[in-house]
């Protein structure tokens, strides 16, 4: 029997809401174009073998010639969409994120990384939804989700598991990015889109030769560099050992006298990431969490974005 | 003004001033724990970071380091010392003048010394100075003050030659007019300065009570002001003060001859003069040397400037004179008596002089009585003797040995013999009277043995000379062995000091199995063994007979008992024996050395003897006889004759000049002595503990004013970020 504790519960809801006012805020009443069978286009005839659907007879041609032929359309490109969720401990982190906050449970919705990056993910999924297309979810890392692997599927009852998925991970462990995304691709097995969503807390090796886009059916992945500014630029003044959620040791650290060789060191990292990806052939997009989510859902569906069904296909 | 800390040692608590920055950089030590999720990119950079420590609130740090520096600095008593004002002279109404007439004030004053002493004359010399400032200076007194005077040098003196400080006044007097004359009248010396003497003088003309003593001195040479340092403290323990007229002499430069030595040598001896340049110029100089009968050899001398300080510590004290040093042969007929060196210098006359003993070089004349001719050379004790007394010939070699038989020894002439050699002599009876005599008037007798010896005859005719009665002569060893080898000799024995550079080793050398014996030593002729065989047996022995020596060989000459002759130390052992007898020991005279100024003891043969004492110039000096002793001071620098009337000298005594008054250089100066004994003289305290915990109060108030704005502020800081933490979650915002 499956139970909902009522904080999972309260937080489906939220997701929900938000990507109601995001996707609303971006793209009000796209879903009403969406009319089934108005995108098939005629293309040829074929003869008629027993087994065919007789959905497709060209009842006309019958009537004229005494011949069935069966009237043959452009396929739909349904290209599925997957959602890679990075759940590891590191994103527990960001904004008012602290041990305490991280050690407790979910971290807020707001501000923490984790908050950031499902509120985006529910977005997204919603935004999809109201697409009509299919939409998946996998969790990288992270604890008490409901399933780590939600297959590509339509629907609001779809819509409804993946928010589920979303309100009851917790952050935890490591994401092991590489490894996953070789995973997703086999399970895929067909061409997909990969939309992983992501502090990149990992050393590059380990995972930027899993994005790259090849094979019989490639698999197109986009990066969203979830970002927490204050993290980044080390803005906290006050001298504390630093701990990282994912494991290791503690670092005693003073922000004050750190500051200017830790930045100099994330510009570089920053930099060398964005390389990275778009070398490989995926593409790149900086997610702060200080930026609204429909602002950044209206990034993505703009003309480059990732979302783009002309640049899926 | 200078600055002390009377508790330095307090500053050892200046390591507190660690404290505050400890605690700062503590303060920066995380308290608390907190996730972060970029730990990948900040343990890049870890490593540079453990390095770095920033301090916080740098300005509060530095005041509470400032404050407990200055409460250290507080804690060491620190004193600011300011200079004093001298009192006006003869303010305490007793007033002590010291003149200092040593040697080195004959130094031409300088200009500006002379100037101030109101002598105008080019000539004047620090003394002319220093009388008129004295004198002008007893003048000027206020009524009433009372005054006494002393010279420094001039008084009786003593053995130790420190006594020189000479009272001129009995005590403290207010005629000053008198002492005024009494110190323009003071002469000058060829003496040491005896401050010392002088300040312990003042010390008892002021009987303990505080008053001044003025002192007049060049302060020159290098132990004066070292030497009474500790009559100085007890001046100035009995409350009285020392005020230093210092007087600057034209230059510094001046030669001195530091030292004579005189070496005996085979072809007459050599004379080593060392001269001193303290001057700053390298000069050339020449010296003459004026030997005993009036001859003169003269030379050049290049002498250098004197050096730098050798150590860094001492930039303030002169450096070492130049040296150098010159070599003279003395021709071997030169008789002995005090001799002279004269160096011609612009400085100092009074110096220019030294003396020193020349003893008779070699002897003359050596009477040589054959006892054994011998069938051959190797048999024949003269062939030997003979060789080894004049290698060169008697004229070159300074030793013309007259050989006789034991039948002619009337040709015995005790004006012209010095050593009397009786080589085997079989029979000495019928010339025991005439040796007797001759030893006994300062001859030298070398007795050496052989088969021609008869024990008793020797030990009855001979008996009050020799060092030990002969017993009978006897073989060591068997004929065809080697025989017995001679001990190395003891080199501080004159005789055998030419053999101390690895000299001895060739003693081994000498055998002789066959050796004369004796009886045990006589002790009334201060007899004794000056070499022995490696057995324990007597090979030469001593006795002093008289002004005389007799030295007996046990074995012999030529090759009858022994090698000897045919052994590498034999010429030179005989030559070292003949010159010893002949010089050293044939002298009538005893020498004696001292300085100007420094009492004489000088030891006389018999207790009844009252001997006068012949000065330089020919006149008398005074002297006393006490205890067997004659004492007497000389003034002046030269030979000494101490004789009874129509007799030969009894002893000659060379007298220089005190050493370290050649050196005019200063070696510190009076002021500075008498500062280091009591600063309080020279300067004012002024306590700045107090001043110290005022400031370090006014900054005690500041830190904490810095310290709550400080506080307020990392207050504000910590509540905007609950705020934050409180927002994030929907949790009651703080207070």
């Amino acid at each position: 029997m499956i139970t909902w504790d009522p904080q999972a519960l309260a937080r489906i809801r939220h997701l929900l809401l938000y990507a109601r006012q995001s996707v609303g805020g971006v793209e009000q009443g796209t879903h009403r174009s969406i009319a089934r069978g108005t995108s098939l286009e005629f293309v040829d005839y074929k003869p008629y073998v027993p087994g065919d659907p007789t959905r497709n007879l060209d009842w006309k041609v019958w009537a004229r010639s005494d011949r069935w032929v069966l009237r043959r359309f452009k396929a739909e490109s349904n290209l599925p969409s997957m959602l890679v969720l990075d759940a590891s401990g590191d994103m527990a982190t960001g904004g008012t994120g602290t041990a305490g906050s991280v050690e407790a449970g979910r971290p807020p919705l707001n501000g923490s990384k984790h908050g950031y990056a499902i509120c985006l993910a529910a977005t997204i999924a919603y935004y999809l939804y109201l697409r009509g297309e299919p939409v998946g979810l996998r969790i990288l890392g992270g604890r008490e989700a409901r399933w780590n692997h939600v297959p590509p599927r339509k629907g609001r009852e779809h819509l409804g598991r993946i928010l589920a998925v979303l309100a009851s991970v917790q952050p935890w462990g490591q994401a092991h990015i590489g490894q996953n995304l070789n995973h997703l691709r086999s399970l895929l097995g067909r061409g997909a889109l990969v939309l992983l969503l992501s502090d990149l807390m990992e050393e590059l090796d380990t995972w930027i030769p899993s994005i790259r886009h090849s094979g019989a059916y490639p698999t197109d992945v986009r990066v969203v560099h979830i970002q927490d500014r204050g993290e980044l630029s080390l803005s906290n003044t006050d001298p504390a050992n630093l701990f990282s959620p994912e494991g290791g040791t503690d670092l005693p650290l003073d922000p004050l006298a750190a500051r200017p060789a830790y930045r100099r060191e994330v510009e570089g990292w920053l930099a060398q990431v964005q390389f990275s990806v778009v070398q490989q052939g995926a593409r790149y997009l900086s997610a702060p969490t200080d930026l609204s989510i429909s602002h950044l859902l209206a990034r993505l569906v703009s003309g480059a974005s990732v979302l783009n069904r002309e640049t899926w296909s | 003004m200078n600055f002390s800390l009377l508790s330095g040692s307090s500053l050892a608590m200046s390591l507190l001033v660690l404290g505050p920055l400890l605690a700062h950089l503590a303060s920066r030590r995380p308290v608390q724990r907190r996730a972060f999720g970029a730990m990948m990119l900040l343990r890049r950079v870890s490593r540079k970071l453990r390095r770095r420590r920033r301090i916080r609130d740098p300005v509060l740090m530095i005041l509470r380091m400032a404050l407990v520096l200055l409460m250290v600095l507080a804690a060491a008593h620190p004193v600011l010392h300011l200079p004093r004002q001298p009192a006006e002279l003869g303010s305490s109404g007793r007033l002590v003048v010291i003149v200092d007439n040593s040697m080195s004030m004959s130094a031409p004053a300088s200009a500006g010394a002379a100037a101030t002493g109101q002598t105008q004359d080019q000539s004047a010399t620090l003394l002319s100075t220093a009388r008129s400032q004295a004198a002008e200076s007893i003048r000027r007194l206020p009524s009433g003050v009372q005054v006494g005077l002393v010279t420094t040098a001039g008084g009786p003196g003593s053995p130790s030659g420190n006594t020189g400080a000479l009272r001129l006044t009995p005590t403290l007097t207010d005629a000053t007019k008198r002492v005024a004359r009494m110190a323009e009248s003071i002469p000058p010396t060829f003496e040491a300065t005896d401050l010392t003497g002088a300040l312990r003088q003042s010390r008892a003309l002021l009987a303990g009570e505080p008053g001044e003593v003025l002192v007049f001195s060049d302060e020159a040479g290098p132990t004066l002001l070292s030497s009474s340092l500790e009559e100085m403290e007890r001046l100035l323990a009995s409350g009285s003060t020392v005020i230093p007229r210092k007087l600057t002499a034209q230059n510094n430069d001046n030669l001195c001859i530091a030292s004579t030595q005189y070496a005996e040598g085979i072809e007459g001896g050599s004379l080593k003069v060392q001269v001193l340049n303290f001057g700053s110029r390298q000069v050339e100089a020449t010296l003459s040397v004026r030997l005993p009968d009036g001859r003169e050899m003269n030379a050049f001398v290049d002498l250098p400037a004197a050096q730098e300080p050798a150590h860094p510590s001492e930039t303030d004290l002169p450096g070492p004179p130049g040296r150098a040093q010159e070599l003279f042969t003395i021709p071997p007929e030169v008789q002995g008596g005090i001799a002279s060196v004269h160096v011609l210098d612009s400085g100092l006359q009074q110096d220019d002089y030294r003396y020193f003993h020349l003893p008779r070089v070699g002897a003359s004349r050596v009477l040589l009585v054959e006892g054994d001719p011998g069938a051959s050379p190797t048999r024949s004790e003269t062939y030997f003797l003979e060789r080894a007394l004049a290698p060169w010939g008697g004229k070159r070699s300074g030793v013309t040995p007259d050989i006789i038989g034991p039948a002619g020894m009337e040709s015995l002439d005790p004006r012209r013999h010095r050593v009397v050699i009786l080589a085997n002599v079989s029979e000495p009876g019928p010339l025991a009277a005439d040796l007797n005599a001759f030893v006994r008037a300062g001859g030298g007798l070398v007795i050496t043995c052989g088969d021609n010896i008869l024990p008793q005859r020797y030990n009855s005719a001979l008996g009050s000379l020799l060092p030990a009665m002969f017993r009978e002569s006897r073989n060591l060893v068997g004929r065809n062995a080697l025989g017995v080898s001679v001990q190395p000799p003891d080199t501080g024995v004159p005789f055998f000091s030419p053999f101390g550079k690895k000299g001895t080793g060739s003693f081994a050398l000498v055998h002789f199995y066959r050796l004369m014996t004796f009886e045990p030593l006589l002790r009334d002729r201060d007899s004794r063994i000056l070499l022995a065989m490696e057995n324990g047996m007597p090979l030469l022995l001593e006795s002093r007979v008289g002004r005389g020596r007799v030295l007996v060989l046990a074995g012999t000459v030529d090759l009858a008992w022994g090698n000897l002759p045919v052994q590498a130390v034999f010429v030179p052992l005989v030559q070292r024996i003949i010159a010893f007898l002949g010089a050293q020991g044939g002298e009538s005279a005893s020498f004696h050395s001292g300085t100007t100024g420094q009492t004489l003891s000088i030891p006389l043969p018999h207790r009844r003897l009252s001997p006068s004492v012949q000065g330089p110039d020919g006149n008398t000096v005074p002297s006393t006889v006490s205890g067997g002793r004659l004492l007497f001071t000389p003034r002046t620098p030269g030979a000494f004759i101490v004789h009874l009337p129509g007799s030969s000298p009894l002893a000659m005594v060379a007298v220089n000049t005190p050493a370290p008054e050649s050196d005019l250089r200063p070696y510190g100066s009076l002021k500075e002595l008498e500062a280091s004994v009591d600063p309080t003289l020279f300067q004012s305290q002024v306590e700045l503990g107090p001043w110290l915990l005022i400031t370090a109060l006014v900054l005690l108030l500041l830190q904490a004013l810095v310290a709550s704005k400080a506080a307020d502020s990392g207050n504000g800081r910590r509540h905007a970020q609950s705020v934050s933490t409180a927002a994030a979650h929907g949790t009651p915002i703080p207070e």
